[in-house]
């Protein structure tokens, strides 16, 4: 049984993560209370998510990737010693870009203000976003 | 008309620029990020400083 890590992150809002998720190209599931993850067999482990990528969505032998909410209201991103391999820090920094961008244009949109430019820049590590807004 | 630029890095990291502002408005701008997470670093360019709509007075000799 692989066991899981628990990895702090600064996202703290569902909605703009499960759309950052879903631009990754992951299945998510959404539950309104955390639910167990389940292993590899199937087995119910005893850490819980309310943000979860089905194990079948992540590898032939992989188990749940869950995001729970902590008392901070912060997520920790849940993830099993089998698939950090290729799951981990690379991939949870594509996470967090992706939540910062859904992040910056949902409150951008709040504060009334409007795109008006959008570019990716591509570097050594990746990329860089780069939105332009005015009021 | 003054622009907020936004940029995200490879690591999720979110640092904002305001091109076109003086004094205090840029923060305006910038106040609805505030749910961004963490601020680690603030720095004021200098027209951070100009008062809004200060008028330039060169004078001669």
């Amino acid at each position: 049984m692989s066991a899981y890590n628990e990895i702090d992150t600064e996202i703290t809002d569902r909605d703009c993560l499960v759309e950052a998720l879903q631009e990754l190209g992951h299945v998510v599931q959404v539950h309104e209370t955390p639910v167990q993850l389940e292993g590899y067999h199937g087995d119910k482990r005893q850490q819980r998510a309310d943000v979860i990528i089905p194990r079948r969505h992540v590898g032939s032998m992989s188990n749940d990737i869950g995001f729970v909410k902590g008392a901070d209201g912060k997520y920790k991103a849940i993830v099993s010693d089998y698939d950090r391999s290729r799951y981990g820090d690379a991939w949870l920094n594509k996470v967090r870009q992706a939540y910062a961008a859904k992040k910056a244009l949902k409150l951008a949109k709040h504060a009334g203000m409007r795109l008006v430019g959008h570019k990716e820049i591509p570097t050594a590590k990746g990329k860089r976003i780069q939105y332009v807004f005015q009021k | 008309m003054a622009k907020l630029i936004v940029e995200i890095d490879e690591q999720g990291n979110t640092s904002l620029d305001v091109v076109g502002a003086e004094g205090t408005s840029c923060q305006d701008l910038t106040k609805a990020f505030a749910r961004m997470g963490k601020v680690v670093k603030d720095r004021k360019k200098p027209e951070f400083y100009k008062k809004s709509g200060q008028v330039k007075v060169s004078r001669g000799r």
